[in-house]
């Protein structure tokens, strides 16, 4: 399955066992991406990490 | 093996091909020149050599017929002596700027007189393979590159060849360079109390390789701007240009990539974390790669090319063996595939 | 289900856990999931530990049982249930167990679980996680902490305590001695300027150095003047809390410096299967699943680098009601946060 990178468009080959929203980085620029579909294999940048007071 | 000699081996350049060059598989480096050292072994004058070859350096009255000629002289001696070193060899490489400039008026606008061989200047190949790599393959002659010129061209090509610069706006390529640049002679500039720690503007405007950069760009006005930074090898160039019309980071991917992926020595940096997020000449030191990153102000439309390089290496003795690997069909790698050192 | 989800929370609630006082409710916890037919322990730190599945891979469920002081009586009002606990974090280890019940009775588990009610996380001396430490070594593992139930934790700063004591002969207060308490505010101005330089140029709290003066104390007896002082320092990565301990020792002196529950920041990748069985099951439940970094210290630091193995932070709860007197949960939240759990684990192995 081949996908492109949303941020740098990168073709990014995903492996077979690739399942939807799993998180990947991106080889070329390394950001983190959503698999949000799988037919067609299609990637979009996952959120951005929040931060929080407290444990 | 194909024998090879070097003259003017006894300074940066020189010195930096006789490492490559001896433990390159293909050839043997047969003589090395040096008026003022003749007679002395090659690790008196480059003591990293040590122990590895048992040549001596020779004057060069003693050149003697080989494959293929390095010269690393003083610019404008090469030019002078052509007919010679062409007499002694049937391939000639010249580390100079003697033979960069395809155009005898920018010579002269550049280096202050008359071409002193203008008859040469159309047979030479300019030696940077990541623009002429077609022409170098079984070429006869080729010309070295200018290190700031190279880390520069490096970091605007891949903007020009995908057409996003916009060419009405001004080009500005400030470029910071280790000590090395200065050559193995020394000066009152380079004594070391008053070059330590120095960040010197040592070519505010009016820098010879605006010329190069003029030729393998193609754009009318670089505007070129060198800095010496406490380095020893390294050159780092940040050019702006302003972008042709709205793009978004991904054209800039697709455009470094396609310029990238051609070029096996090119790598592009561009991290979102991490301390090495962007080129850095540091990591570089001794390898032929030259590593590419961009940033873009959307704003604006400022794009911001980084291009960092050994100054030595990409920007003199790697690209000439390089260039000699395609000359003589060799793999284009071969000889260099050193990375660079970290930590350093 | 043969104990309702709510009751069996509202329980542990009811059962106060002050660091150091979790007896009654491990052993609480430990009927209960024995009733369920685990596998099921008091450990040797005090810790309430319940063993479930027969194969595949082991997942811990590391939460702490213990809370802060301070009563809050424990009542439920239109949505809300409110206790000691209810956030931090009873309410997430509730989870857990109910979430684990709930995929075992659905057949639905593939994996092995073991649930770790942890002892004295509160206190310096993360009690319960440290033995934990050495008693496992899992293939993923959830700490239980309040995150929200469509969102996941990823990371924890660091943190080191510093208690400052300094004693001098009395002096009159009209004289040029400067007073004992003056020397301690002049270590604490040195203290935040120390973070205050560390900080420059780092916008994101997870990289800063935050400093907190908890506990000022000072008095005489006509012979002589003392001060004591408790600072905590939360640390972004890259801090060692071991050099800072030296360090700020040699700035107190001559007052002594004693510093403890130091323990490193920590943060955990996103790209494991651990994280996108989350985000799968948030989605499923209807949420935009987010992630988050913490200010706080939490278990994960203690277990994390010795584990090495996909970790997040879960739970329902608002953090921000963490050791305040209106602590409370949304009942729904809990539910919510159970069956996204339950189904976690069915995805696990």
């Amino acid at each position: 399955m081949i996908a492109t990178c949303p941020e740098c468009a990168a073709e990014i080959s995903l492996p077979a066992d690739t399942l939807e929203s799993e998180i990947i980085s991106c080889p070329e620029c390394g950001a983190e991406l959503e698999v949000i579909s799988l037919t067609p294999p299609t990637l979009a940048l996952a959120p951005e990490v929040e931060e929080d007071w407290g444990e | 093996m194909t024998r090879v000699s070097i003259v003017g081996a006894s300074g940066y350049v020189g010195g930096e091909l006789l490492r490559l060059l001896l433990w390159h598989p293909e050839v043997t480096v047969v003589q090395a020149t040096s008026g003022r050292n003749a007679g002395r072994y090659l690790y008196q004058v480059h003591p990293n050599l040590r122990g590895r070859t048992s040549l001596q350096f020779v004057h060069p009255d003693k050149l003697e017929p080989c494959d293929l000629l390095f010269l690393a002289l003083p610019h404008g001696e090469a030019a002078r002596a052509m007919q010679r070193y062409t007499g002694l060899a049937e391939r000639i490489i010249d580390c100079s700027a003697d033979f960069r400039l395809s155009d005898p008026a920018a010579y002269k606008r550049w280096y202050g007189e008359d071409h002193p061989a203008p008859e040469w200047l159309g047979r030479f190949v300019y030696g940077l393979p990541e623009v002429s790599r077609e022409a170098l393959r079984g070429a006869k002659y080729a010309s070295g590159v200018g290190c700031n010129a190279t880390a520069s061209n490096l970091a605007l090509l891949p903007l020009v060849r995908a057409g996003l610069i916009d060419t009405s706006k001004p080009v500005l390529i400030e470029v910071k360079v280790g000590s090395s640049e200065g050559g193995a002679s020394s000066t009152d500039s380079s004594h070391h109390p008053e070059r330590a720690g120095a960040v010197r503007s040592f070519a505010p405007v009016g820098h010879r390789h605006t010329a190069e950069i003029e030729q393998v760009t193609g754009l009318s006005t670089p505007h070129l701007s060198i800095t010496s930074v406490e380095l020893v090898r390294g050159a780092l160039a940040t050019a702006h240009a302003f972008a042709v019309r709205p793009i978004a980071d991904k054209d800039l991917w697709q455009a470094y990539r396609g310029f990238a992926k051609e070029q096996p020595f090119v790598r592009l940096v561009k991290e979102r974390q991490g301390i090495y997020r962007y080129p850095e000449p540091k990591i570089l030191a001794g390898s032929n790669f030259a590593d590419l990153g961009f940033a873009l102000d959307p704003e604006s439309g400022r794009i911001v090319s980084i291009c960092a390089i050994d100054n030595l290496m990409k920007g003199a003795a790697g690209s000439a063996v390089q260039c000699m690997n395609l000359m003589l069909g060799f793999e284009e790698t071969l000889g260099l595939e050193f990375p660079g050192l970290h930590p350093v | 289900m043969d104990i309702d989800e709510v009751n069996f929370l509202t329980a542990m609630l009811r059962i106060p856990s002050v660091s150091g006082q979790e007896a009654e409710v491990a052993n609480f916890l430990v009927a209960q999931m024995h009733g369920f037919g685990w596998e099921t322990y008091v450990d040797p730190s005090g810790s309430a530990i319940g063993h479930l599945g027969d194969s595949g891979p082991l997942i811990v469920l590391l939460g702490h049982i213990d809370t802060v002081p301070g009563n809050i009586p424990v009542r439920i009002e239109g949505d809300l249930l409110y206790g000691r606990g209810s956030v931090d974090a009873k309410g997430p280890f509730a989870t857990f167990v109910m979430a684990a019940r709930r995929a075992q009775l659905a057949g639905t588990l593939r994996c092995r679980i073991a649930l770790v009610g942890a002892t004295e996380e509160e206190a310096a001396s993360s009690r319960g996680a440290h033995y934990a430490k050495d008693q496992y070594a899992p293939q993923f593992c959830v700490i239980g902490e309040p995150s929200g139930w469509d969102r996941i934790t990823l990371g924890y700063k660091g943190r080191l305590l510093a208690h400052y004591y300094y004693e001098q002969d009395a002096a009159h207060s009209a004289g040029e001695e400067r007073a004992a308490p003056e020397h301690m505010t002049d270590f604490w101005a040195a203290v935040q300027s120390l973070c205050a330089k560390h900080n420059q140029g780092h916008t994101r709290l997870f990289e800063q150095m935050i400093p907190s003066l908890r506990r000022v104390a000072s008095g005489g007896d006509g012979m002589s003047d003392w001060v004591e002082a408790t600072i905590g320092i939360r640390l972004p990565e890259g801090v060692n809390p071991a050099a800072l301990a030296d360090e700020l020792e040699a700035m107190a002196m001559p007052a002594t410096l004693r510093c403890e529950g130091g323990c490193p920041a920590f943060r955990s990748p996103r790209t494991t299967p651990l994280v996108s069985a989350f985000m799968r099951s948030i989605r499923k439940a209807g949420g935009q699943p987010g992630f988050l970094h913490k200010t706080g210290t939490a278990d994960m630091n203690v277990v994390g680098p010795a584990w090495g193995c996909p970790i997040v932070a879960y739970g329902p709860g608002n953090s921000q009601l963490d050791h305040t007197p209106n602590e409370h949960i949304s009942i729904s939240e809990y539910r919510t946060a159970i069956a996204i759990l339950s189904d976690v684990l069915s995805q696990v192995g």
